[in-house]
């Protein structure tokens, strides 16, 4: 006790900066703890959260027992290790080349790929429709001009691992590309002084100095979005596809599945409970990914 | 179910986690606080507000406190001159009921789960709430506790309402004996048929008087693909089977045969009329009747406000509805096809309830009141500012004023509709016909019976999933029906379609025994 509140008095500053997040933390994701009692209550309004009446794990059974769990599962891990290896992949090498290209132009580039984090999955899908759309889509002209037949692509859930993961690539990479560009800018430039002294070309730099540096954050990412493995991206799976019934074996994920399902009977301790679940399943594979982790290298993990 | 909507209902669980601690302790003094106010008003309150109401005289309203009222309603888009408006609105309240009213319009698609979250959190400024039995639904809420039953209030502060609606209205509100709601008077009856382009149908001598049923139209549409390349024949975006048509009587998720004296309840989508209606779809989407993209479109007012659809499904069909009708064909003359004789449908499409938090529930009745006889502020709110939104043409009938700043075309949200104006090109006696259809109309045998689904919600929701994936895509006719359908009733099947409906005919059943005495 007294070597933390010697700890604390130390690094008094560094703790004032972060309180707001903590306190952030502590509203929004602390106190709304007690409410994860809905998920096990037939919840009304006038009996309150605790006064409604105890059915234990009643609300969670809609999820396991339909026929599309398999599917609904299966689809949102895949999906998400897709995002997440391709994401990591193409974002890495993006910062790479980006720390190549100095100066205003790579002020442009980042500039350029960030602006469609900005963008509602709404407006996106909107985007997509103008590529898809089977009689005016861009896609559909340019396949016609090529001589080949034109598509219905709402109408065919063949196409739609490939149109998905870009679509998720094309409005994430700003952001993590420049997560891993702040993460190069931050390695100490003796490295590379020495290294250029030893006579090693840019591309060696890049592999022997810049990557192995940015692996800590790289582990600390991935281990920090294992915990949304069970988590679907609702906007882009439902905006995109245009929510066509066509496609669900391709692209429904838990949260579009769930959000079929109560969209009716709007039940506040079913979807409660989805939550729940999701956020159980994640925290485990958070937990199990940091062991994994500090079992190969210590140094990676997060804790 | 987004993230941003889970963070938000966390938020909102946060809210009455902290709430209901502080409640516990708080809860009766706010009792005892809230009971002498909520009388003390209503001995001096009653005689005045009836004075406000009949001779509208200031000197009435001084008796009563100044109170901030909240009412939340849906709307079809963002009104710019929105903010006139309220300031208007609230001058008369201001002088009639001495109520400052705060106006909380929602877009239609976001009502039902901005609501929800509004009363999870717990609806704490919320006095006046519409609702209805498609958005935001009544029985389902009112069985939740977020309505204040109106009995009394109704007695006191609502005569004139209760006064102006036939006794049928009330009966059709009441649940378990207690009234949480004032419907909004209009029609309350249904026919469901075709609305045609007059062009169309004069052009191709469509013979209404000989079609009595959606195939009669195969010759017409015929037509129309072969002459017109850029006209849509038939333009839709989900289901639109007419149950009616082939004499069934279709509620929600249960159906039964209407000449059948035993009520035997069955699932629709396995009925053979249903795979006779689904082909029919099929065909006319193979011939290019309907539109190409029926399945991906959210809805079909786009393609039908073009002018380029020469025909689409209206499932109501109101007395005087081809005015409306035209505005949403492009401006192009319609006629309606009714292919059903007119059925009560009930009151319950559209209501205003109060509130259980309202901490002026007697006021907010006063301006429930008030707007159902109040002419000036029911028109205000329907239609606008005269001169600035609309003029008048004649003496109840007005024109809209194009592109104005408020035109929400939803007067049958606030109130009776036949406290107020009627649009440019409706018959002067359409609220005569109104009455008369309501009245003439045929009750269903089950009018009045809402199963309670708690005990089956796992399966509910499971057969919802199933019927989203499937009902469209089969209605649009993109998917062969001997291959897909049996597919989907399986799928239903397996979701538990067997347990809701043995659930439902066992309430059936007992409500039939309850209700005949």
């Amino acid at each position: 006790m007294k070597q933390e509140w010697k700890l604390f008095r130390k690094n008094g500053a560094l703790f004032t900066l972060s309180l707001p997040g903590i306190l952030y933390l502590f509203v929004i994701a602390y106190l709304p703890m007690a409410g994860i009692i809905v998920a096990f209550k037939d919840y009304r309004y006038d009996l309150g959260i605790f006064g409604s009446r105890w059915i234990g794990f009643k609300n969670f059974e809609f999820l396991f027992v339909s026929e599309s769990a398999f599917v609904i599962t299966r689809n949102t891990v895949l999906y998400n290790l897709g995002y997440m290896l391709i994401g990591t992949a193409a974002s890495l090498a993006v910062a790479l080349l980006l720390n190549e290209i100095a100066g205003r132009l790579s002020r442009f580039y980042q500039t350029v790929m960030f602006l469609p984090h900005f963008l509602s999955w709404v407006v996106v899908g909107y985007i997509a429709y103008a590529f898809l759309d089977a009689q005016s889509g861009f896609a559909n002209q340019a396949l016609q001009a090529l001589g080949l037949p034109p598509v219905d692509w709402y109408f065919d859930s063949r196409y739609w691992p490939y149109i998905l993961n870009p679509v998720h690539l094309w409005k994430s990479i700003g952001f993590s590309a420049l997560v891993y560009y702040a993460g190069i800018l931050g390695i100490d430039p003796d490295y590379y002084e020495a290294a250029r002294i030893d006579g090693a070309n840019r591309l060696q730099m890049a592999l022997r100095i810049t990557l192995p540096m940015l692996l800590p954050l790289v582990s600390i990412l991935l281990i920090v979005s294992t915990g949304h493995m069970f988590r679907g991206d609702f906007g882009l799976h439902y905006f995109i596809p245009n929510n066509s019934g066509l496609l669900y074996g391709a692209t429904d994920v838990i949260d579009t599945y769930v959000y079929r399902a109560l969209r009716v009977i709007g039940d506040f301790g079913m979807s409660s409970a989805v939550g729940l679940y999701q956020s159980i399943v994640g925290l485990g594979l958070v937990l199990a990914a940091n062991y994994t982790v500090r079992k190969l290298n210590p140094d990676n993990s997060l804790w | 179910m987004n993230r941003t909507q889970r963070t938000r209902i966390a938020a909102a669980v946060a809210l009455c986690a902290t709430m209901a601690v502080s409640a516990c302790g708080s809860n009766n003094s706010n009792g005892a606080s809230n009971a002498p106010s909520a009388s003390q008003p209503s001995d001096s309150a009653s005689p005045s507000a009836a004075a406000a109401t009949s001779s509208s005289s200031p000197s009435a309203s001084p008796a009563l406190e100044e109170v901030t009222l909240n009412w939340y309603y849906p709307q079809p888009s963002a009104q710019a001159d929105q903010a006139a408006i309220e300031e208007a609105f609230n001058k008369i309240t201001l002088e009639k009921l001495n109520a400052k009213v705060n106006l909380h319009p929602i877009d239609f698609g976001d009502y039902e789960q901005k609501m929800n979250t509004i009363f999870a959190a717990g609806a704490s400024d919320v006095d006046l709430v519409w609702t209805s039995n498609w958005s935001f639904v009544y029985s389902k809420n009112a069985e939740k506790g977020a309505f204040l039953s109106l009995g009394g209030l109704l007695d006191q502060y609502g005569k004139d309402i209760k006064a102006s609606m036939p006794d049928f209205v009330w009966t059709d509100v009441t649940l378990d004996g207690n009234i949480y709601a004032v419907p909004s008077y209009q029609v309350a009856a249904k026919r469901a048929g075709l609305v045609v382009q007059k062009r169309f149908a004069d052009k191709y001598n469509l013979d209404v008087s000989s079609i009595k049923k959606l195939a009669d139209f195969e010759p017409f549409f015929e037509e129309l693909k072969k002459n017109e390349p850029d006209i849509v024949p038939f333009a839709i975006n989900n289901n639109f089977m007419i149950s009616e048509l082939y004499g069934i009587v279709q509620s929600g998720s249960y159906a039964y045969y209407k000449d059948d004296p035993s009520l035997k309840l069955f699932t629709i989508y396995e009925s053979p009329e249903y795979k006779d209606h689904i082909e029919l779809d099929r065909r006319w989407y193979e011939k290019g009747y309907l539109n190409k993209d029926a399945a991906t479109i959210k809805d079909r007012a786009t393609l039908i406000g073009t002018g380029n659809a020469a025909a689409s499904i209206d499932v109501t069909m109101k007395p005087g509805g081809e005015a409306e009708a035209k505005k949403q064909f492009g401006g192009n003359d319609v006629i309606f096809v009714p292919l059903t004789e007119a059925e009560f449908t009930g009151v319950q499409p559209t209501m205003n309830a109060v509130s259980r938090t309202s901490a002026n529930p007697d006021r907010a009745m006063m301006l429930l009141n008030l707007i159902n006889t109040d002419s000036e502020l029911y028109n205000l709110i329907s239609f606008g500012i005269e001169g600035k939104h609309y003029t008048k043409i004649g003496d109840n009938t007005i024109r809209l004023i194009e592109g104005s700043g408020y035109s929400p075309l939803t007067n049958w949200v606030f109130g009776n509709i036949m406290n107020g104006f009627l649009l440019e090109g409706r018959p002067a006696d359409t609220f005569e016909q109104t009455k008369a259809l309501n009245e003439s109309a045929k009750v269903r045998a089950t009018f009045g019976f809402n199963p309670l689904l708690d005990d089956v919600k796992t399966e509910v929701a499971g057969v919802k999933a199933v019927e989203e994936q499937y009902i469209r895509m089969l209605a649009v006719g993109v998917v062969a029906p001997d291959k897909v359908l049996p597919e989907f009733i399986s799928k239903l099947k397996k979701a538990g379609s067997d347990k809701i409906l043995a659930e439902e005919q066992k309430q059936l059943d007992e409500w039939l025994k309850t209700s005949k005495k």
